[in-house]
C-alpha cells in the first residue's frame, strides 16, 4: 500500500480537517458525505460549495440511508460528469460495487474515501436524540474493545476494511490516525493535500485486535436470534412481520422498481385461497410472509454485504440483518465469493465452471 | 335516524373476546364461510389477520389486540382485491380499519359483496415499535389508557359504528351487539342472538367519549398546525425522514403496486443532481422528501382514515399520522366528506356538482 | 411419513432431456409413482429459486429439478446456471436448518428412462422416511 499521512489523534475533528483539505486540493466538483440536516439530524448530502454548506459529518456513526443505494439512484442513468469525493463506510462501498456489477450504477468519476470501520449505531438512536459523548467514545482509538450499543450487524462484521477505496482512514501507531492510499489516485490526492505531513501507515496490531473482537462478536450475534431451526422457527421469527417490505427498500442490493413480491403475480386470488382454506382451516392475510423473506434471500443473498440497513428500518425489530448475514455468508462461502471485493469479479449466479459442483446432480 | 337501533346484550365480562364463541357459532351454522380476525402469532409476541374456517383456530383469536400490525383494510384487500369469489366472510376489525376497507372498496381494491364487517368500540392501540421492543405488553388496553398512540388519543371516530354489526362495550357497559343494517341482523341471527335490548346507554357513552376526543383533536392538531406552518417548520417536522416510503407501504389507502414517487427517485441523472447541488451549494439526498409527502397528501388525504399505520411503520420517528390527520381533516371537511363513514357517498374527486363549494370557499376556489 | 400417506412431489423437467426421458418411461410402460406432478420447462434454467421456495412453502414434500447432462444443454449453458442456483438454494435452506433434502437436482437424458424411474422412486422412498412437510398445515406462512 502506498504512503499515508498522519492526521493526528483528534477524531473526528482530524477527519473533518482532512476532508476539508482533500476538497480544497483534490479538484473535486462536489463531496458526497454525511452532514447535519436543518433539524439537527444527520443525512447524506452532495455538497459543492464551502459557504452555506451544512456542517459536514464525514463517517458519522449512523447509516440513515445506504450510500450505495443513493449512488445507484444517482448514477443509474450514467456516470457523474465531474469528479466527486464520496465518503462512505466499507459495506456501503461494497454494496455499491455489487450494484454496479448488476449494471445499476456507475463507478466512473467517483473517488472513494472509506475507513477501517468501527461500525455504526442503530438509526433509532438518532431519532431518540443524539448524545455528543457517544461520538467521542466512538472515535476513541480502537484497542479491540467493542463500543457499546452498536448495531448487531456491525458487532459481528468481519469485513471492516474497505477493498476498493481510494483513500482509507485507519488507526496508525501510538494512538494516531492515518489517511492511507488504497489506489494510485489516492496516493496522488494525499501527496497534494498533505505534502508535509509525517508519513504513517495502518497499524496491523490494531487491525488484528479488531478482527479478533469482531470474530467473537460474530459468533455472539449469530448464535441467538439468527439461530433458526427450520420452518417452525422461521414462522415464529417472521410472525410479527407486518409486510411493509422496508427491509427490501432499504437494501442496497434490492434494486427492482417493482419487486416481484409486490407484483400482480404474487397477489392472492380467492379461487386459490379457497383451496388453501379448506386444507389448512385458515390462511394468513396478507399471505406469503415467509416466502417473501426466503425469496428475497434467493434474490440477493449472494451479494448481501451485511450492512444491517434492513434491520435498522424494521418497525417491529425482526433480526432481519442477522438472518440475511447468516444465509449470505453460507452462500458466499460455497462460491468462494466476497461481495464487493472487486468490480471485475463476476456474480456467482452469472458465471460457472463446467467442472464444478460435480456432486450436485449426479 | 328514524328509530333508535336495538341490540343484543351479551352476558360476558370479557369485552370484545365475547365475540369469539359467537363467531364460532356463526361458522358452525354455515351462514358464513370464514371469519377474518387477528390471531396471536406462533411466537406469541404479535398478532396477524387470519382468514379462519376451522373454528379450532379461534382459540388464538383476539378480536381487539392492543396493537395494530397490519390494518384490517389491507388484509381484506389482499384477499378480495381480485374479487371475493363468493366466499362469505365475517370480517372483525376496528372502526378505522373498517373505514379503510370501505375506502378501499370505493377504490376497487376490496370486494365487500359477501363481507359482513363487524366493528367494535376501540380504546386505541399502543405504538407498534414499543410493543415490538417489549416495553409494553398489556393484555388489553383500556379506554383511559395513557400509553395509546398519539393518533388514537385524538381519534373521535373510535366508536364509529361503520360495520354491519357493531359491538359496544367499555367501562360500566355490558357488551352489546348492534346490527346496523340487514346484513348485520342476519349475522346476529346466525350467532343465535336477537336485537331486543335498548342501546341508549351505549349511545350516551359513545357520544360523550367522542365529544371529549373531538375537543382534544381540535386542540392537539391545532397546536401541530401552528408548529408546522410554513415550509421551514414543516421541514423541521420531517427532518428525520429518510425517504424510505414505509409510511406509504403501511398505508391501507396507498394501494399502487409501483408508487409514482418510487419511480421519480430514479428519474434524475447524476449530472442533474450535480447541477442542482451546484446551484444551491449542497443538496440533501435522497431528494424530494417534501415532494413525496406533499404528493402523497394529494393522493390519499381525502381517503385518509387516521389509522396511524404510517406512524407505526416509520423507522425515523416522524409524527406522520398526525401531520396527515391535520391535513386530511381539512381536505375532507372542504368536501363535507369523512373517509369511510358513508358507503354510498362517492369519493370527492370523482364526482362534482355544477354549483358547489361556494360561499366561504369562494375565495379558495 | 406416518401411516400410508404418500409424499407429494413436484418436478420441473426440461423439455429436451428430462421431460423426453419421462415420456419414454411412459411409452416403455415403466412402473412410475403416481404422486408426482410435472411442470415442463423449456430449460432447467427456467426454474427460478423462487419456484422451489414457493413449492416447498406451498406444502410439497419434495421438488425435483431435472435437465440435460452438463455439456448437453440444448441452449449450451443453461444447466450450468441451474446447478449453481440449486447450490445456492440448498445453502440457503441449510443455513436456515430447513430440510434441504427436499430439493434435488438430477441430470436425465432423453434416453435414460430407467434412470428417471430410479431417481423418482428413490426420491419418493427417501421422502417417505422423512416427516410430512410442516408447511402443508402451517397457517402463518
Amino acid at each position: 500500500m502506498a504512503r499515508g499521512a498522519d492526521i493526528g489523534t483528534e477524531m473526528p475533528k482530524a477527519l473533518r480537517e482532512a476532508v476539508q483539505r482533500l476538497m480544497e486540493t483534490g479538484g473535486f466538483e462536489g463531496t458526497f458525505t454525511l452532514a447535519r440536516t436543518p433539524g439537527g439530524g444527520v443525512d447524506y448530502f452532495l455538497s459543492t460549495k464551502e459557504e452555506g454548506a451544512p456542517e459536514l459529518l464525514p463517517l458519522h456513526p449512523v447509516m440513515p440511508n445506504h450510500a450505495g443505494r443513493l449512488l445507484r439512484e444517482m448514477t443509474l442513468g450514467g456516470a457523474m460528469r465531474g469528479k466527486v469525493l464520496v465518503i462512505t463506510r466499507p459495506c456501503e462501498l461494497r454494496g455499491f460495487v455489487e450494484i454496479v456489477k448488476r449494471l445499476q450504477g456507475c463507478l466512473d468519476n467517483l473517488v472513494f474515501l472509506s475507513v477501517v470501520c468501527g461500525g455504526v449505531f442503530p438509526l433509532s438512536m438518532v431519532s431518540a436524540g443524539w448524545d455528543g459523548k457517544r461520538t467521542e467514545e466512538y472515535w476513541a482509538y480502537p484497542d479491540g474493545r467493542p463500543v457499546q450499543g452498536l448495531r448487531p450487524a456491525c458487532q459481528g462484521c468481519t469485513e471492516f476494511i474497505p477493498y476498493t477505496a481510494d483513500l482509507v482512514v485507519a488507526p496508525s501507531a501510538n494512538g494516531h490516525w492515518a489517511l492511507t492510499a488504497g489506489s494510485e489516485e489516492g496516493g496522488r490526492l494525499i501527496e497534494r493535500a498533505f505534502p508535509s505531513a509525517p508519513a504513517a501507515e495502518m497499524d496491523p496490531k490494531a487491525l488484528e485486535a479488531m478482527a479478533v473482537a469482531r470474530k467473537a462478536g460474530r459468533e455472539e450475534v449469530l448464535s441467538h436470534e439468527a439461530d433458526v431451526k427450520g420452518l417452525s422457527d422461521l414462522v415464529k421469527v417472521f410472525g410479527r412481520c407486518i409486510g411493509c417490505h422496508a427491509c427490501s427498500k432499504a437494501c442496497p442490493i434490492c434494486y427492482c422498481t417493482l419487486c416481484t413480491f409486490e407484483s400482480s403475480r404474487m397477489e392472492d386470488r380467492m379461487e386459490q385461497s379457497k383451496g388453501q382454506l379448506e386444507v389448512k382451516g385458515g390462511i394468513r392475510a396478507p399471505a406469503g410472509t415467509v416466502l417473501f423473506h426466503i425469496g428475497r434471500m434467493g434474490h440477493m443473498a449472494v451479494s448481501c454485504v451485511a450492512c444491517g440497513c434492513c434491520q435498522d428500518v424494521c418497525p417491529v425489530g425482526i433480526p432481519v440483518s442477522l438472518l440475511f448475514k447468516k444465509v449470505g455468508e453460507a452462500v458466499q462461502a460455497r462460491f468462494e465469493y466476497v461481495p464487493g471485493r472487486d468490480v471485475k469479479e463476476a456474480l456467482p449466479i452469472n458465471t460457472f465452471q463446467p467442472m464444478e459442483f460435480k456432486e450436485v446432480g449426479e | 335516524m328514524s328509530e333508535a337501533p336495538r341490540g343484543a346484550t351479551i352476558q360476558s365480562e370479557e369485552g370484545p373476546r365475547a365475540l369469539v364463541p359467537l363467531l364460532a357459532r356463526a361458522l358452525e351454522k354455515g351462514t358464513s364461510d370464514a371469519v377474518l380476525l387477528p390471531l396471536r402469532t406462533p411466537g406469541q409476541d404479535s398478532y396477524a389477520f387470519v382468514l379462519v374456517k376451522d373454528p379450532r383456530l379461534l382459540r388464538q383469536a383476539d378480536p381487539l389486540p392492543p396493537v395494530q400490525t397490519v390494518t384490517g383494510g389491507r388484509a381484506l384487500s389482499s384477499l378480495t382485491r381480485h374479487g371475493g369469489g363468493g366466499v362469505r366472510i365475517l370480517a372483525v376489525m376496528r372502526p378505522c380499519e373498517a373505514r379503510g376497507a370501505i375506502e378501499l372498496s370505493k377504490l376497487g381494491q376490496v370486494d365487500l359483496k359477501d363481507v359482513t364487517l363487524i366493528t367494535m368500540d376501540c380504546p386505541g392501540t399502543v405504538p407498534l415499535q414499543r410493543f415490538a421492543r417489549g416495553d409494553l405488553r398489556p393484555s388489553a388496553v383500556g379506554f383511559a389508557d395513557q400509553d395509546i398512540r398519539p393518533i388514537c388519543q385524538v381519534c373521535d371516530l373510535s366508536c364509529a359504528a361503520v360495520g354491519d354489526l357493531h359491538l359496544g362495550w367499555g367501562e360500566g357497559l355490558a357488551p352489546i351487539l348492534i346490527p346496523m343494517d340487514e346484513r348485520g341482523a342476519e349475522a346476529l341471527l346466525a350467532m343465535g342472538l336477537r336485537a331486543e335490548g335498548d342501546t341508549s346507554e351505549w349511545r350516551t357513552t359513545v357520544s360523550s367519549r367522542s365529544q371529549e376526543r373531538r375537543e382534544r383533536r381540535e386542540e392537539r392538531l391545532g397546536q401541530l398546525r401552528v408548529a408546522s406552518s410554513g415550509l421551514d417548520n414543516l421541514m423541521v417536522r420531517l427532518d428525520s425522514c429518510i425517504n424510505c416510503h414505509n409510511c406509504m407501504r403501511a398505508c391501507p389507502i396507498c394501494y399502487c403496486r409501483v408508487c409514482a414517487f418510487d419511480i421519480r427517485r430514479q428519474e434524475r441523472s447524476a449530472n442533474e443532481v450535480l447541477d442542482l447541488a451546484k446551484a444551491r451549494g449542497s443538496m440533501r439526498l435522497p431528494m424530494d422528501t417534501l415532494m413525496f409527502h406533499l404528493g402523497r397528501m394529494n393522493h390519499m388525504s381525502l381517503n385518509c382514515v387516521s389509522c396511524g399505520a404510517c406512524e407505526d411503520a416509520c423507522p425515523a420517528g416522524v409524527p406522520i399520522a398526525q401531520l396527515f390527520a391535520m391535513v386530511s381533516d381539512r381536505t375532507q371537511s372542504a368536501f363535507k366528506y369523512r373517509a369511510g363513514m358513508d358507503r354510498q357517498q362517492r369519493s370527492p374527486l370523482i364526482t362534482f356538482l355544477e354549483k358547489e363549494l361556494e360561499g366561504e370557499d369562494g375565495q379558495r376556489c | 411419513m406416518s401411516g400410508n400417506e404418500e409424499p407429494r412431489v413436484l418436478g420441473f423437467l426440461c423439455n429436451w432431456c428430462a421431460y423426453a426421458g419421462a415420456d419414454l418411461a411412459g411409452v416403455s410402460r415403466l412402473q412410475l409413482p403416481a404422486n408426482f406432478c410435472v411442470i415442463r420447462t423449456m430449460c432447467s434454467a427456467r426454474t427460478e429459486p423462487l419456484f422451489l421456495f414457493k413449492a416447498l412453502l406451498g406444502g410439497m414434500d419434495g421438488v425435483l429439478v431435472a435437465g440435460c447432462h452438463p455439456g448437453d444443454c440444448h441452449y449450451q449453458r443453461g444447466n450450468y446456471f441451474t446447478r449453481r442456483r440449486l447450490v445456492m438454494v440448498q445453502e440457503i435452506l441449510k443455513a436456515l436448518n430447513m430440510e434441504h433434502e427436499r430439493v434435488r437436482l438430477h441430470w436425465i437424458s432423453a434416453s435414460e428412462c430407467s434412470l428417471y424411474q430410479k431417481v423418482l422412486t428413490e426420491f419418493i422412498e427417501d421422502l417417505k422416511g422423512m416427516e410430512r412437510n410442516v408447511a402443508r398445515d402451517e397457517v402463518f406462512l
